[in-house]
């Protein structure tokens, strides 16, 4: 239902009814402004994010020929505008040691509330290398769908597999090993 | 860290809610984009100033003399290639620089007939 609204809007935005654009933004300003939070982690900057992403889907609508579902369309070409708006302006924090230093400075790792904890792995995903954070970020995004994060990466299923292990690895091991720092230093200074 | 709960972070995730004005603010910036209009290139004045140039080398110099120049010229570019010389070489960039002398001034001139008719 909604593919075919895509669709119809897309048609009527191309034979010069602007306003159907609106329907298309209304539609999926939602996932969009979601998954530009998913890399930033800041609620002003990914609506702007976001506002880029749309008016770059509005220039290049035309290239949209209908082979792929306009979902993932669409999210791709909104990859691309993130993507390029991380380079410009990357986030505050580089590092995943440095978010844990961050952190650490206020609560110890070990004894944050259980939601906050999860919220700086959230924040750590962001800090992976791009192929990396790209991979984790839409794959979780689109509901665990590798065949639709492979086409939206605009890579094989195997090589989104790849990058999703690896990045899951690295987090993983940064945060073990940073959990047992933040234990041993603990136990040292009681 | 379990793998399952790495797994369960990163699949529950809170969502948020875009400002209410987002739709809006995006399609002002849409509209202001469609109506936007690219400038024509000023294709009349372009090819009545190359007419112009046109009749001003032929008055100036005798068309065979105009033939003979731009045949030296192609074959000088050619031979120089084949077997560079340095007055061959002296030539392609007298002639080099001619042509791009020419260009910017032509660009010039199109970016002034642009600026006009804004």
């Amino acid at each position: 239902m909604t593919a075919d609204q895509d669709r119809e809007d897309v048609h009527r935005v191309l034979e010069g009814d602007i306003s159907s654009f609106g329907n298309i933004v209304r539609r999926w300003q939602n996932p969009l402004v979601n998954l530009a939070f998913r890399f930033c982690r800041d609620r002003q900057r990914s609506e702007e994010m976001a506002q880029d992403a749309f008016m770059q889907i509005f220039r290049n609508l035309e290239k949209f020929r209908g082979e792929a579902a306009f979902s993932t369309w669409i999210f791709s070409v909104s990859l691309n505008v993130y993507r390029s708006a991380l380079r410009r302006k990357s986030l505050p924090v580089k590092s995943i040691d440095d978010l844990m230093d961050l952190a650490a400075g206020q609560i110890p790792y070990l004894q944050i509330e259980q939601q906050e904890r999860d919220e700086l792995i959230r924040q750590a995903v962001a800090l992976l290398p791009k192929r990396y954070r790209d991979a984790i970020i839409v794959f979780y995004f689109r509901e665990m769908n590798l065949t639709e994060t492979a086409a939206i990466l605009r890579v094989s299923e195997g090589t989104a597999k790849a990058w999703l292990h690896r990045g899951r690895e690295m987090l993983r091991n940064k945060l073990e090993r940073r959990s047992t720092t933040t234990a041993a230093a603990k136990e040292v200074r009681p | 860290m379990k793998p399952e709960d790495l797994e369960r972070i990163l699949f529950t995730e809170k969502q948020i809610e875009p400002s209410p004005t987002f739709c809006g603010d995006v399609m002002v910036h849409v509209q202001a984009e469609a109506s936007y209009k690219p400038i024509p290139f000023p294709w009349i004045p372009f090819a009545a100033i190359i007419l112009v140039l046109a009749i001003l080398v032929l008055w100036l110099y005798p068309a065979d003399s105009v033939l003979r120049a731009a045949n030296v010229l192609v074959y000088t570019t050619v031979n120089w290639f084949i077997a560079p010389s340095d007055i061959a070489l002296r030539n392609v960039l007298l002639a080099a620089f001619e042509s791009l002398a020419l260009t910017l001034l032509l660009v010039w001139f199109s970016l002034r007939l642009a600026g006009a008719n804004r």
